[in-house]
């Protein structure tokens, strides 16, 4: 029976350390923030309020918009996220309209990449045109500070702001023009995130997409 | 003993570590895929949206501070988005845009286990689904016998795509199957996406 004890309170001891790795891994920390420039700045939030439609398949910490909205439910679409919501700034700060599309990625892996998920921006500036942003997210550490801290260990959420873009190119997220003056223009960007409270939502989370289209060749 | 606490003790972090780098977090399910080779080359694909049951919310037309100072609103729709068998394999942003006399309309097709594609297209202001529907007499609360099918304004060509679709350039035409209106005009039937898909 000791040694069956032993081996158990080994296992448990080895995981334990394991873990602790992982919560700590700093392969899998936020990225470097975005620096202000002469580029667009998109503000946006996730509150119920703010956003004129959010739906996903009822396993994630955001709220549904508008009450009785579709859930993705389908085992295609299982674990993605819609979003709609107006955004301020940008060109002439005139504000934007988006739609998001966040599909969470098979290259999730606590090692070395963290939670990935895919972001599809399709943004439309009125009088100007629309455009399409790709960005692959780290959002291991917005969770980590999140989910496993508050809810699952149970201790206290402090604020945070995160800079979850890793790609897919080396410099951040793919911007490209589709309509109007936009159309053919391209371009990269990154977000960065802030959640000054966490009480089991992420409502709260309001970011921003830092977008440099000037400056990029057609 | 202490060789069993030992060899527990690396046996757990082993195991913790190899299952957080080996679990596959993210699993959808994948149909298989309805593309056909046509003779010309290239390959045909019709993905396909069920009015109502497929629309998500309700169109946006969203305000903004530059609506209000003569840009037109944008207008919104989201959907879920089928195969031609009918499975639900991903999700469609479509935005609309009127710029001058033209509409400019972009789609974001965003199927979950294979990537993503995006379009845009410019076509005649007249060229609006709602405003061919009204040109063809049908008011809300009505059905249309026969059903009408309308292949909407410009083929969209694709100007972005992720996953299996990078190495691919698309066409998109749009042909509403419509059945009737709602009593809020909302449409009753099937938009078919037809796209063709070419090497770059």
């Amino acid at each position: 029976m000791k040694y069956v004890v032993a081996l158990v309170v080994g296992l448990l001891a080895g995981a334990a350390l394991a873990a602790a790795l992982i919560y700590f891994n700093p392969l899998t920390r936020s990225q470097a923030e975005p620096r202000d420039g002469a580029g667009w700045s998109f503000g946006y939030s996730l509150a119920a309020a703010e956003t004129w439609l959010s739906t996903h398949d009822d396993r994630l910490d955001l709220p549904l918009v508008p009450e009785g909205v579709e859930l993705l439910w389908e085992g295609g679409i299982k674990g993605t996220l819609l979003a709609a919501m107006p955004l301020s700034g940008g060109p002439g700060a005139g504000g934007a309209a988006a739609s998001r599309i966040s599909v969470p990625s098979p290259a999730t892996e606590l090692l070395r990449a963290g939670v990935v998920v895919d972001d599809h921006w399709l943004i439309s500036i009125p009088g100007q045109g629309s455009f399409f942003v790709h960005s692959v997210s780290n959002q291991w550490p917005l969770l980590r500070d999140t989910v496993v801290r508050v809810d699952w260990l149970r201790q206290g959420f402090t604020g945070g702001r995160y800079s979850p873009t890793r790609g897919p190119e080396a410099a951040g997220a793919s911007v490209f023009g589709l309509t109007g003056e936009l159309g053919g223009r391209r371009g990269r960007g990154r977000e960065r995130v802030s959640l000054e409270r966490y009480s089991g939502s992420l409502a709260e989370l309001r970011g921003e997409l830092v977008l440099d289209v000037a400056a990029a060749s057609p | 003993m202490k060789r069993l606490l030992q060899l527990g003790f690396l046996l757990g972090l082993a195991g913790t570590i190899a299952a957080a780098y080996l679990t596959p977090f993210v699993d959808y399910t994948r149909y298989r895929s309805a593309a056909t080779v046509v003779a010309n080359g290239g390959r045909v694909e019709q993905f396909m949206v069920r009015l109502p049951a497929d629309r998500i919310g309700q169109p946006v037309a969203a305000p903004s501070p530059a609506a209000a100072d003569g840009g037109s609103m944008p207008r919104l729709e989201h959907f879920k988005l089928r195969d031609a068998d009918g499975n639900v394999i991903g999700l469609a942003a479509r935005h609309e845009l009127v710029i001058a006399d033209r509409i400019e309309t972009a789609w974001l097709l965003t199927i979950p286990s294979r990537g993503a594609i995006v379009l845009a297209a410019a076509s005649p202001a007249s060229a609006s689904i709602d405003a061919v529907l009204a040109e063809r007499g049908l008011v809300p609360g009505e059905g249309a016998a026969p059903e009408l099918s309308i292949d909407l304004g410009e083929p969209a060509a694709s100007v972005a795509a992720t996953g299996e679709f990078s190495e691919l350039d698309f066409e998109l035409v749009e042909t509403w199957i419509v059945t009737g209106l709602d009593a809020d005009g909302g449409i009753q039937g099937t938009l078919r996406l037809n796209t063709v898909g070419r090497q770059s």
